[in-house]
């Protein structure tokens, strides 16, 4: 083989992409001209292109649909009242900023979600503020002064760190 | 660029606009985002608008769904505005976002998807605009039954596969960037790809 001469993509393992990058016209124009040098002798290579060529054609009718022309308003409909949510949910929000970069690590986030959503259970519970005017011996206690919070909004908001958590777990402290 | 109003401008963010100078434009708007200047996001929102919401319709195929998915992206964007560090490029960042709630949402409807695959909906816009452009009603219906072909062959395709296929196609996002969407290797995107782009050919070949 001439020491110039493109390897077959289809044998080798190391630039397999090659003939993927033809069809999506992504290869500069001397790799292109390698490659279509190779095909003209490759009958495995050239069967490869023209399938993947056809098919390329056919994933061209997949159009997108027309946007909402109110998209945007809508988007900043959720930012204003994102703006206006109580400060223990956007704490919490912050704290598992899902897959973008600079959130916290999953352990601290857990912990420091915790201290939140008790603290604003303990500012939020309503009528008679029981720990106010008793003093509170014991967890027993605690969880029976927090348990009135532990209502639909914060089980979603549990179920949505959950679903972060996993996220970020992968991710590696938050960081790409 | 425009000096952004001196009130903003605390010592934290004077430094990190020193950094974002010699960073790419996207990530120049997310610090002025930082830095209060709402203006910046809409800017954001009109750059990356279009090809985030296309992606989510193609992985889900409901606009409606695609929308609330974008909608929900972009929030999230706004969200992380003050913890935002350009370790990446802003689009491979909204990309693994974008990609995150979309494989979730998927996977929260596998039940409802199969009983929808069967009929697959045709009331997008795309199909419309086909009537529109084609004047021969017999051309219009072959080419309508080849596109929803395509969606049902894309739309059975395993969830990894499907967003690598639509970020390589119709995104035309680098394997490095997809891998990093993904959260995987550059070698297992292209391995993902190979294979969708095989199992695509076998279930489309009897349209050549
Ligand atoms: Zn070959």
């Amino acid at each position: 083989m001439n020491k110039n001469e493109l390897s077959c993509p289809m044998k080798n393992s190391a630039q397999p992409e090659l003939l993927l990058d033809y069809v999506a016209r992504r290869l500069d124009a001397a790799r292109a001209a390698a490659l279509e040098d190779h095909a003209a002798s490759c009958e495995c290579c050239q069967q490869f292109m023209a399938d993947q060529a056809l098919l390329w054609q056919e994933l061209d009718l997949f159009e997108p649909a027309a946007i909402s022309p109110k998209f945007d308003q809508s988007v900043y409909a959720r930012l204003a009242a994102d703006d206006r949510s109580p400060w223990w949910v956007r704490t919490w929000r912050k704290l598992f900023a899902a897959g973008e970069p600079g959130a916290w690590r999953p352990a601290m986030a857990l912990s420091a979600a915790c201290a939140v959503v008790l603290t604003a259970g303990l500012i939020q519970l309503p009528g008679s503020m029981p720990w106010r005017h008793t003093a509170i011996h014991g967890s027993a206690a605690v969880e029976q002064a927090v348990a009135p919070v532990a209502d639909a909004r914060d089980v979603e908001l549990a179920e949505k760190a959950l679903e972060d958590l996993e996220m970020l777990q992968v991710v590696s402290g938050g960081k790409l | 660029m425009p000096e952004p109003p001196k009130h903003f401008l605390t010592d934290g963010v004077q430094t990190d606009m020193a950094v974002a100078v010699a960073l790419e434009p996207d990530a120049q708007l997310m610090f002025r985002v930082r830095a209060g200047d709402t203006a910046c996001f809409a800017q954001l929102l009109e750059r990356h608008r279009n090809p985030v919401i296309h992606f989510l319709y193609r992985m889900v195929q409901n606009q409606a769904v695609a929308e609330e998915l974008a909608q929900e992206v972009f929030l999230r964007v706004y969200r992380s505005r003050e913890s935002y560090e350009p370790t990446a490029k802003f689009t491979t960042w909204l990309y693994r976002i974008a990609t995150h709630l979309a494989l979730n949402y998927l996977r929260d409807h596998r039940r409802e998807r199969a009983d929808r695959s069967m009929d697959i909906e045709t009331d997008d816009g795309p199909a419309r605009q086909l009537t529109d452009r084609l004047p021969n009603i017999e051309q219009d219906l072959v080419r309508q039954a080849r596109l929803n072909e395509v969606r049902l062959a894309i739309e059975r395709l395993p969830d990894k596969q499907r967003a690598a296929v639509l970020m390589h196609k119709y995104q035309e996002l680098e394997y490095s960037m997809i891998a990093q969407a993904l959260k995987c290797s550059e070698s297992a995107v292209k391995s993902l790809l190979f294979r969708a782009y095989e199992t695509l050919r076998v279930r489309l070949a009897h349209m050549a």
